[in-house]
């Protein structure tokens, strides 16, 4: 494959990959450290990309890439922004704060499934988990988030 | 069915994504992969190092300007404690009166305790929880004694004598990590080192020595004890009094000179260390013979790259052992937080962190002296947390992908078993677990899923059938 080939299909690879990836890393670590482990494990995907494009699972792959990148950032402060009250549509404002005090697993499992619409098999191929494993994360952290915001009773 | 909650969740995203930057590939192109043979590239505007070195002094000085600004010269009506110019032992701080009472972690009851052999025992792990109505603590620090398991939380020793119900006991200043000495306990942290001793019953303070800014690292041996506190070096024969270093480790010649300002990193094969402008000292270790200090240049991913050793016999005058680090090319040692510093267990250090490439290039040092160092192969891809005690030395790190941390053990530093499953909850995270090792126990809490584990050794491997 020539430069021009595999700078192509890298192009190609990260308009497909990129919203799927950002959304899983800034689920588990917030926006500030999930955008960073986003754009280092795209640039760890172009660096290996002979090697990542052979994955079963790239996606996957760079989101492992990617949530070893942000443990390094672990002294840094998970990020969830609270959106203004005025905003359309209306956002729960204790829903913020309550994510973030949820697993990591947990919060991936909740978000990627009711925020992004990812079904069960989707969440457990990326995590590298069975799909029970997924539905598990996703009750006690639906849990969690009802007694903390007390909605959906 | 709890609708409302999940539009609740989905209009969040739906906020996030507004909010939320797209990457572009040329944002990939350009990321700041700080590990060697990253891709050359240049830092987009606001990471270059001169940028951030501007907006950083900008800001230090609007901060500096501001009391100036609001309340004159003179500072206001703020009365501050001067602080000392050097280390004085002095009267124990004033603590709080609020009565803090014991409580008794509770065992998960739907987790059954895990049994899980390793080539040095069974061990036998249960998970607990904190009550209801105790909040979770992640401590900074947390190690095994005598006397059972000591934690430190800023402002707070927990002590446990059967590993189930904690006490706390105030400590009167900020802390960060513990220290064993003999039979007692040395907590240091924010100005200030304080020492504890079991009277049979309690941990209790024995004395307080004030230093001027906080204590990042102490050790000590037969040679005395050092602390290092930001870049100095103090020593004294017996704590009693401390002494500045006559001649410290030099943390300056990590400084790019202004003729040259890339030359003098860029040879020690760390391409994250170009930004450089200044060295720390990483860590203090006492040793039969001295001390051994290890520094390194400093740079906005705070990596420990290619540490020089400084080698003192009595923590006053201190001379660079060589002028090349003795763990390699390309190597970065973690070695300056509880549970990624250098672990000594009867005179021999261990060290960790990883060489050349990050995701792939895990490496464990060896060393008897602290001056020269064997690369051993632990097989171990990313180690993240290495701890010890008088089983041996336990590291925890990820393989694959996975979340699940698992352990490798070893007893002489050389050899490494694993990797073993630690029971579900004590994942990598967010933040890591914090680990302590003692005589037959692990010890762990867990802050993702906010556990405390304790793994018991059951049965020595010759007992096994």
């Amino acid at each position: 494959m020539t430069d021009v080939q595999a700078a192509e299909s890298f192009t190609e690879f990260v308009r497909d990959v990129e919203p799927r990836l950002k959304h899983a890393l800034v689920a588990a670590f917030g926006t500030e450290v999930g955008i960073e482990a986003t754009r280092d494990a795209l640039a760890v995907g172009w660096e290996r990309w002979e090697e990542v494009r052979e994955k079963p699972n790239p996606a996957g792959y760079l989101f492992g890439v990617g949530r070893n990148k942000a443990r390094r950032r672990m002294r840094r402060r998970m990020v969830f922004p609270a959106p203004p009250s005025d905003h359309v549509p209306w956002v729960e404002p204790g829903l913020p704060g309550a994510l973030r005090r949820l697993s990591e697993r947990q919060r991936v499992a909740v978000m990627l499934l009711h925020g992004y619409d990812w079904t069960y098999a989707e969440v457990a191929d990326l995590l590298g988990v069975s799909v029970s494993t997924v539905q598990q994360h996703e009750t006690r952290g639906m849990a969690k988030l009802r007694r903390a915001i007390g909605v959906g009773r | 069915m709890s609708t409302d909650l999940k539009r609740a969740i989905c209009s969040y995203a739906e906020y996030l994504d507004e909010v939320l930057p797209a990457i572009t590939v040329d944002d990939a192109l350009v990321a700041d992969v700080d590990r060697p043979h990253r891709l050359r590239s240049h830092p987009v505007w606001y990471r270059r190092p001169t940028v951030v070195f501007i907006a950083a002094f900008v800001v230090a000085l609007t901060l500096a300007l501001v009391p100036v600004v609001l309340f004159g010269s003179s500072g206001g009506d703020v009365v501050e404690t001067p602080s000392p110019t050097v280390p004085v032992t002095t009267t124990l701080p004033l603590v709080e009166s609020l009565e803090r009472a014991p409580f008794t972690l509770i065992r998960s009851p739907d987790m059954e305790p895990a049994r899980v052999p390793t080539a040095i025992g069974d061990f036998e792990f249960v998970t607990m929880r904190f009550p209801s109505g105790k909040e979770f603590v992640l401590p900074s620090d947390l190690m095994d004694t005598r006397h059972g398991p000591v934690a430190v939380d800023d402002g707070t020793l927990w002590w446990s004598t059967d590993h189930e119900t904690w006490h706390q006991t105030p400590i009167g200043v900020g802390s960060a990590r513990v220290t064993a000495v003999g039979d007692d306990i040395v907590i240091a942290g924010a100005t200030g080192i304080t020492r504890f001793s079991w009277d049979g019953g309690e941990w209790t303070r024995q004395s307080f020595v004030e230093f001027p800014n906080r204590v990042d690292h102490i050790a000590y041996g037969p040679r005395g004890v050092v602390v290092a506190s930001v870049n100095t070096v103090y020593h004294s024969a017996d704590e009693s009094g401390f002494t500045e270093a006559e001649r410290g480790p030099d943390a300056t010649v990590f400084w790019a000179s202004e003729t040259a300002p890339r030359t003098e990193v860029e040879r020690m094969g760390c391409p994250g260390t170009f930004a450089a402008s200044e060295g720390r000292i990483r860590t203090v270790l006492a040793t039969d013979v001295g001390f051994v200090a290890l520094t390194s240049a400093a740079h906005p991913a705070d990596e420990v790259c290619e540490p020089f050793l400084w080698f003192s016999p009595d923590g006053d005058e201190w001379t660079l052992v060589s002028p090349e680090s003795p763990f390699g090319e390309q190597s970065v040692v973690r070695s300056e937080h509880p549970g990624t510093d250098i672990v000594e267990r009867d005179g021999r250090f261990v060290a960790f962190g990883y060489q050349g490439n990050e995701m792939t290039g895990g490496a464990v040092w060896v060393s008897d002296d602290a001056l020269t160092w064997d690369r051993v192969d632990a097989g171990i891809t990313v180690p993240l947390t290495l701890d010890g005690g008088e089983m041996g030395w336990v590291l925890t790190g990820l393989a694959d992908d996975q979340s699940v941390l698992p352990m490798w053990l070893s007893t002489d530093g050389y050899v490494w078993h694993g990797p073993y499953d630690l029971p579900d909850g004590l994942l990598a995270g967010y933040l890591l677990p914090r680990l302590a090792v003692g005589s037959d126990t692990i010890y762990a809490i867990g802050p993702d899923e906010q556990i405390v584990v304790v793994g018991r050794l059951q049965s020595e491997p010759g007992d096994r059938s």
